[in-house]
């Protein structure tokens, strides 16, 4: 991709397009794909789930793009999509299951449900040394507005300002959100000693 | 890594990471330090592999470049610019809706106006002033017209039957439905004698009219052309003298039927 293109601002890239250059949905994926991906993963916690949601992104983003009709920034629509797309992989990946209800066994009994817990710990992400994967683990911890703000700067790539364009808050409360929430990481981080020794240096 | 000390409550550390994102710092450099490196991996800790995105990016640019051939191809056939294609394609999906919803408005005001227009055109003439000034002058002439009507009645002419007695129907001219002449009633305050008879004869004649009697004591009946009414109401006001009058607001038929109560004796 030549630095013409990597240059040009969403809109333009997305006229290049509509005009028939297929390079401008080329720089679209170079600029958005790590973004989508992060955004996946950092919602799904495992490779396969976040691969398979950003393909699915992306033939949205290909097959959409064409209605786009420029209210909002790419940036924010491609958020908006990229969630709906978790979600619905979510709900197409978690069975209706009732965690209270027994099991039926062919006798007809019933036993208690056992859940296996699939969720890695503090010390198994230590351990291997992934020291984003553990953060990435605890955004969960924080509350939703907190990790929002999170998503769109640092996944993202937003700025402050269009944060709070997006979020319809004051530049000063997306700064002082950003910071609380940088800050209640790290104090989870903190938390675990083994983490903090191997991780934080 | 900058560092601005405003003093040990206020200091502000502004440091960005390798990826370049800034942060300010309100905490200590080791505090710092840590933030930096917590928004480092939320930033660039997780990749996806070159595979993975090698083999998306060649099936999605696919996508693209049959959607772009598409756009293309489209803005080619509309011989315009292809990348003002979205924006006149909206307007023009806009206007013919409006233009339709316009023309649905029109189509049903023209309706509703056709209909005012015609039901006033189905409506008889009204009798015009000076026919009813000159009346007597004329009486022969209503009675050719009276005759006609009758005759155009006898012969089934469905247009008479429909000008008066659907429109009389309608507006509750007539006492009995099927009735083509509008009802009047008059007490009088003569007796019923051979004089006033024969009085009222002559005002029947005059006006182009007939007279019966009802079989009824003391009760007589006039039918005459409507538009002489006035005419023979004051006739029989100066010869037999009127007590009460009984008619309709309006009379659009051709002729009328006038009731006549004599006084008892």
């Amino acid at each position: 991709m030549s630095q013409v293109y990597t240059d040009l601002s969403d809109e333009q890239l997305i006229e290049l397009h509509l005009s028939g250059d297929p390079r401008g949905m080329e720089a679209i994926y170079d600029r958005y794909f790590d973004r989508i991906y992060r955004l996946a993963y950092s919602k799904l916690g495992n490779t396969p789930d976040a691969e398979d949601v950003t393909s699915a992104v992306f033939m949205k983003l290909c097959r959409s793009l064409g209605t786009f009709r420029g209210d909002s920034k790419l940036s924010t629509w491609i958020y908006t999509v990229s969630n709906n797309a978790i979600t619905d992989f979510l709900r197409k990946k978690r069975p209706a299951l009732s965690l209270d209800a027994d099991m039926m066994m062919d006798d007809g009994d019933s036993v208690p449900r056992e859940i296996k817990d699939d969720s890695r710990g503090p010390e198994e992400l230590a351990c291997e040394d992934d020291f984003a994967r553990y953060v990435m683990s605890k955004l969960e911890g924080l509350p939703p507005h907190q990790r929002t703000v999170i998503e769109l700067r640092y996944f993202m790539e937003l700025s402050y300002q269009e944060i709070a364009d997006q979020l319809g808050i004051e530049l000063g409360t997306v700064k002082s959100r950003l910071n609380r929430a940088i800050g209640a990481l790290r104090s989870m981080c903190s938390s675990d000693s083994e983490v903090n020794a191997n991780a934080m240096r | 890594m900058q560092c601005d000390d405003l003093g040990p409550k206020n200091k502000i550390i502004d440091a960005s990471t390798p990826t370049g994102f800034s942060h300010e710092c309100f905490e200590d450099d080791a505090t710092c330090e840590k933030d930096l490196a917590i928004i480092e991996a939320l930033h660039s800790g997780i990749a996806a592999t070159p595979e993975f995105r090698a083999s998306l990016k060649q099936e999605f640019m696919a996508e693209a470049r049959a959607d772009a051939a598409r756009h293309a191809e489209s803005a080619a056939k509309m011989n315009k610019p292809a990348s003002e294609k979205p924006r006149k394609k909206s307007g023009s999906k806009v206007r013919p809706l409006y233009a339709r919803y316009a023309a649905v408005a029109a189509a049903a005001a023209a309706i509703v106006i056709i209909s005012i227009f015609t039901t006033n055109w189905l409506k008889p003439a009204r009798p015009d002033v000076t026919q009813l000034a000159d009346a007597p002058s004329r009486r022969n002439a209503a009675s050719i017209e009276e005759r006609q009507d009758e005759l155009a009645y006898g012969e089934g002419n469905i247009r008479g039957m429909l000008a008066v007695t659907s429109d009389i129907k309608a507006m509750g001219f007539a006492p009995q439905a099927g009735d083509s002449a509008a009802a009047v009633e008059v007490s009088l305050k003569s007796a019923l004698t051979d004089d006033s008879l024969q009085e009222l004869s002559a005002i029947a004649n005059q006006a182009g009219g007939s007279v019966a009697l009802s079989g009824l004591d003391a009760v007589a009946s006039m039918s005459i052309p409507s538009e002489v009414l006035d005419h023979v109401l004051s006739n029989l006001d100066a010869s037999l003298g009127i007590v009460d009058v009984s008619r309709p607001v309006e009379i659009n038929t051709a002729k009328t039927c006038i009731t006549l109560y004599f006084t008892a004796d």
